[in-house]
């Protein structure tokens, strides 16, 4: 999968830390829209219409509940 | 399903209560530093006292060493510190080494971390031991230094006066009841510390609701002593399990107790055996097995603000609690024990004055903080706080074997030495000029070296010539000093400070030299070019560096450590 400019694993620690406060912050109600709004945001800065496609295949595959 | 238990494959020696001369209730006796505690840390405390000269009363509540699981995993830098203060032996003769771990969620294995472990180290990044051997080893080495370090127990502190000068303990024993006067007391009794309590200190920090069942198991098997965490496992679905083996066919299983488990439940053998069977089952450990210990555990992240209270000096669980995960709570312990040792010794002989101690509240309060940071991150991961952590936990563990990226987020942050970056006590010195080493407030990066004794060379290690000094560590050419840093070793023992030169030499045959840099890996690891100084605390911590030693500066960054 390709991977652009990479964060270090402190700063993804980090990032990964922030959205978890937020979304606990927001309540289990908002998360599925939260988690949406990300997406959208995530695909915009993206720009790449066959990255994005390929980065929604991978999150659906092997899905699991 | 009902096994019986068995015992712990260890005989914990009985001491009956002590009591020392008295007169009218009161100790004869008014002592330099009393030590509250006869665990890991107080210990470390008394051992490294000891190593300085200084006599040490430690009280210890109980009759013997500990009872069940505790401690169990003592990383490198424990190691270290434990091998200066001379008692590393039964450690590592005991112990289980490990390097690294495997955690899995579900039937896949999603990470497989190693720890730094090459051929420059003199130590494994961790062993597995049981906190009753851990005392029983320290208190082996105390026993050593009796001369030095009094031990007594069924010894319970119940009242504290705490003045500026000094304090008078209330103690309880079998034996009836005394006081005692000390200079100085180390407040290294436990998580539940009565001179917390007394003092009317608090803890700060998050407590966390996810419960741990923790249980030891005596286990036939050849299985290899590394961490293993399972997520989600078929054994046992939406818990987390996490294995360690210990030595003697001892292995510690912690589980997760699901949403809305009751822990009084839970901890009910007819509900913990059939969870350790299917477990056991998974692994495919088919070796006959017996329950030994379970007890239960709720995560906490807590410091005090300061370590330092007049005269009562707060190390260990009795000045932070930290969580499980990581493996920082007896490690952190050992390293206050180690940073007070020094500085306490050198205020009770008149060296330095009463602020370095200061300097120990501000080192070890940043240190739980870092540990403290890391130990969250460890278990809003193993135990998530909230339904947000919890799915986006499940999200990285189910991408994690396809994104390599995301699975430093699984991993478990263990314990690793921590860096005084911002310690009163660093000296700037040239360190902008180094590319490479330890920077100031660093510990000492390990390399072997030849030792040099007597003229006969012998493998070693370069912690192997750090002593309970200020160590100057004079990179040379041949052996050489310059003939001001001779001067400076005169000065400073003229004055009672307890230092040494330390010589390294580039090539063999320097017989003036304690090492020389056998493997050619040294001094490119120091950056140091023959000429280049650097100034060591008796805890290993880098003072300060210099290109070339120069006199008047090596001195100033001392003067300031003592007067600090």
């Amino acid at each position: 999968m390709t991977s652009a400019p990479t964060m270090t694993e402190t700063e993804l620690d980090a990032a990964y830390t922030h959205l978890c406060k937020t979304m606990t912050e927001l309540g289990e109600a908002r998360a599925p829209l939260f988690l949406a709004r990300f997406a959208l945001l995530a695909m915009v800065r993206i720009g790449d219409a066959a990255l994005v496609q390929k980065l929604t295949d991978a999150a659906a595959a092997d899905i699991s509940s | 399903m009902n096994r019986p238990f068995k015992p712990y494959p260890f005989t914990a020696k009985q001491y009956p209560a002590s009591l020392p001369p008295l007169q009218g209730g009161v100790d004869k006796a008014r002592h330099p530093v009393v030590v509250v505690g006869g665990g890991p840390v107080g210990y470390c405390a008394a051992l490294g006292l000891a190593s300085h000269g200084v006599p040490v009363v430690v009280l210890e509540a109980d009759d013997s060493v500990c009872f069940g699981s505790r401690a169990i995993c003592i990383s490198r830098r424990s190691l270290e510190i434990i091998a200066r203060l001379g008692a590393v032996d039964g450690f590592l003769e005991q112990g289980l080494p490990w390097t690294g771990g495997r955690s899995f969620y579900r039937d896949d294995e999603v990470l497989h971390f190693k720890m730094l472990m090459d051929e420059n180290q003199k130590h494994p990044p961790m062993i597995n031991l049981a906190q009753y051997s851990i005392e029983q080893f320290l208190l082996d080495a105390a026993e050593q230094r009796s001369d030095l370090v009094e031990v007594r127990w069924q010894n319970r502190v119940t009242a504290i006066d705490a003045r500026e000068d000094g304090a008078r303990l209330t103690v309880e024993t079998p034996a009836g009841a005394y006081t005692i006067e000390a200079d100085w007391v180390v407040a290294a009794d436990g998580g539940r510390s009565f001179l917390r309590e007394a003092l009317g200190l608090k803890l700060k920090g998050t407590s966390y609701e996810g419960r741990y069942v923790i249980v030891d198991i005596l286990l036939d098997s050849a299985r290899p002593a590394e961490r293993l965490a399972y997520f989600d496992p078929p054994c046992n679905p939406g818990s987390t399990v996490l294995v360690h083996k210990q030595p003697s066919g001892v292995w510690r299983v912690d589980y997760q107790l699901r949403d809305g488990e009751d822990p009084d439940e839970a901890i009910k053998p007819e509900n913990v055996m059939p969870r350790v069977e299917s477990l056991l089952g998974m692994m495919g450990e088919r070796g006959a097995w017996s329950p030994v210990w379970i007890g239960i555990y709720k995560a906490n992240a807590l410091t005090l603000d300061d370590y330092r209270h007049r005269r009562v000096l707060f190390a260990g669980d009795a000045a932070h609690l930290l969580p499980i995960f990581g493996v920082r709570g007896a490690n952190s312990g050992i390293d206050d024990a180690d940073n007070l040792a020094w500085k306490l010794a050198f205020v009770v002989k008149g060296i330095a004055s009463q602020q370095l101690l200061d300097s120990y509240s501000a080192e070890r309060v940043a240190a739980a903080r870092e540990n403290l940071s890391y130990g969250t991150k460890s278990t809003e991961f193993m135990a998530p706080p909230s339904f947000a952590f919890d799915l986006m936990r499940k999200a990285v563990l189910g991408l994690a074997v396809k994104v390599p990226e995301l699975r430093s987020l699984i991993n478990p942050r263990q314990s690793s030495a921590i860096a005084y970056t911002n310690s009163p006590l660093n000296a700037a010195a040239q360190e902008a000029e180094f590319g490479a080493g330890p920077a100031c407030g660093h510990v000492l990066s390990e390399c072997p070296l030849e030792m040099i004794v007597g003229g006969l060379t012998r493998a070693g290690y370069l912690t192997d010539l750090i002593g309970p000094v200020i160590t100057a560590l004079y990179f040379s050419d041949d052996g050489a000093v310059p003939e001001e840093l001779s001067k400076l070793d005169a000065a400073m023992r003229a004055r009672g400070v307890p230092f040494a030169v330390v010589t390294l030499a580039s090539r063999a045959g320097a017989t003036a030299a304690h090492g020389w840099d056998s493997t050619g890996r040294l001094y490119a690891m120091y950056d140091a070019a023959p000429g280049a100084f650097y100034l060591v605390r008796p805890d290993g911590h880098v003072i300060g560096r210099w290109r070339r030693f120069k006199a008047a500066a090596v001195t100033e960054a001392i003067d300031q450590l003592l007067q600090s």
